[in-house]
């Protein structure tokens, strides 16, 4: 196949295509063509769609691909499609997904502990809105149902995938930005303890200055790299937040 | 008619706190407790006295920091029995106020993902012939920032400081219902684009009338039928219309009614 026909029946099938075509699709398709080629061949579309300055570009998104619009023709789009417009959502519903997207799976109860209000009203228009899906059931008292954010979530905000997502601040960095919050530091079990203090108690508990900044130094890289990593993974794969104990 | 709003849909005792810490440019980090609660408590009176379903939340975040204010009082030198030094009493508000807060941020941008891609369209299966339905194109929304429940209830507590004391001895209870007021509101929003909010109150004849119309509003941004902005932090608030929801709004309304 050559690389013009390839690309002519995956700009044919990005066409007709209502949801985003993911790369497995496209393979199943344009057998026995390989992945490197079928992703030179979407860059290639992707360029000359910009190059020609067309209507419509190719945008990643949802784990696949998909032709849109260009944000600059949406007053006349609108003009034609008056009742398209859906309803935006709520500031409690985008906090319930950020906080849902980050730690999925998870329980309403976890989420009403971060948000310190009840979810029952949010989680409800948000399955309905197809936001979220359960996702199981946890292994704990009343097995409470666990819920996870889907494609639609995906397509909505314009996100390739969950890697896409907006960048979660790490607690450590939040202290580290506000020169009162140096005085605090989480511990190990994700509680907050005020920084230093523990260093003094530890001098007169010890009776010798020696272990001291010692013991209170010690904590220290192993936060870092905690830290580190947990923002490192929050850059690549949200989920694996869940393992963080807050 | 009585309505019950549902708090839910607004924001909950961290937004309320994070708010005032915000407000009164306190650090977040040594946070004076004893006025921050007391600022907190005269909010939670005035959602309960709009008869707002005031949440369980509010009430019991208003018990945590009575609780983290009396072990403030405590001499300093209580040790626990381990030996270990007591932990700040505030550590635990100040982790939860921290977790929120970035969660928060990660909405704020996902909203703002959400009003760009508002702009991009995609194919769709049904295109939904019936959709096609040219006419005059929705305005643009009126930009900046919406305002937070917290904010309308500050500016509210301003208006009733204002406002004239009820006559005593007069018990003509004008019937002003909540529904009346959102149609008021609906229909001078047809008729100028934006109602500013202190004007909205200056008209009002007694303190009940303010409060319905407060009332009025918060439905009224719950439906989505307005929206309540505010460009910057102490400058005026007003109210603009959303198109697209005002005629199910008033649809609703009329069935209400019945």
């Amino acid at each position: 196949m050559e690389i013009q026909e390839a690309k002519d029946i995956i700009e044919s099938l990005l066409f007709v295509s209502d949801k985003p075509l993911s790369l497995a699709a496209l393979k199943a398709v344009l057998e026995p063509l390989d992945r490197q080629t079928l992703l030179a061949c979407l860059e290639e579309l992707k360029a000359e769609y910009e190059l020609q300055h067309r209507a419509f570009h190719l945008v990643e998104i949802a784990e696949g691909y998909q032709l849109a619009t260009r944000a600059a023709f949406a007053p006349w789009i609108r003009k034609l499609y008056k009742s398209r417009l859906n309803n935006k959502l709520s500031r409690a519903a985008l906090e319930t997904l950020a906080i849902i997207a980050y730690r999925q799976p998870i329980s309403k109860a976890e989420i009403e502990d971060i948000r310190g209000v009840s979810a029952d009203g949010v989680i409800s228009s948000l399955l309905e809105r197809r936001m979220i899906r359960i996702v199981g059931r946890k292994e704990a008292v009343g097995r409470p149902l666990l819920f996870g954010t889907t494609k639609e979530f995906l397509h909505y905000f314009g996100l390739k995938d969950l890697s896409d997502m907006p960048e979660l601040k790490d607690l450590q960095e939040m202290l580290q930005e506000d020169e009162n919050g140096k005085n605090w530091e989480v511990n190990e079990q994700g509680d907050l303890v005020a920084r230093g203090k523990g260093e003094e108690q530890e001098i007169t508990a010890e009776g010798g200055p020696s272990s001291g900044p010692e013991a209170a130094a010690e904590p220290q890289p192993q936060q870092q790299s905690e830290a580190a990593g947990d923002s490192d993974a929050a850059a690549s794969e949200p989920v694996s937040e869940k393992t963080e104990t807050v | 008619m009585t309505y019950r709003l549902n708090l839910d849909v607004f924001e909950g005792p961290f937004d309320l706190l994070l708010y005032l810490i915000k407000k009164n440019e306190i650090d977040i980090y040594d946070i004076p407790i004893a006025s921050l609660l007391e600022e907190f408590l005269a909010y939670v009176e005035m959602i309960r006295e709009l008869d707002l379903d005031v949440a369980g939340e509010f009430i019991l975040m208003g018990a945590t920091l009575m609780h983290i204010k009396s072990r403030l009082l405590l001499p300093k030198e209580s040790l626990d029995l381990e030996g270990d030094v007591e932990a700040d009493p505030r550590a635990d508000l100040v982790r939860q106020l921290l977790e929120y807060k970035r969660y928060k941020e990660v909405a704020r941008q996902l909203f703002e993902r959400e009003q760009s891609f508002r702009e991009v369209f995609w194919r769709e299966t049904e295109p939904d012939a019936a959709a096609a339905d040219p006419g005059p194109a929705p305005e643009e929304e009126t930009s900046g920032p919406e305002v937070s429940l917290f904010e309308l209830l500050s500016a509210f507590r301003q208006v009733l400081a204002y406002a004239k004391p009820e006559t005593i001895g007069e018990i003509n209870r004008e019937e002003i219902k909540t529904s009346q007021k959102m149609n008021e509101i609906l229909d001078r929003l047809e008729d100028a684009p934006s109602l500013e909010f202190f004007t909205l109150f200056r008209e009002q004849g007694s303190r009940y009338a303010m409060i319905t119309l407060f009332l009025a509003i918060l439905e009224l941004v719950r439906l989505k039928a307005i929206r309540v902005v505010q460009d910057s932090m102490f400058a005026p608030i007003s109210l603009t219309r959303v198109d697209e929801f005002t005629a199910s709004v008033r649809e609703a309304m009329v069935t209400l009614e019945e």
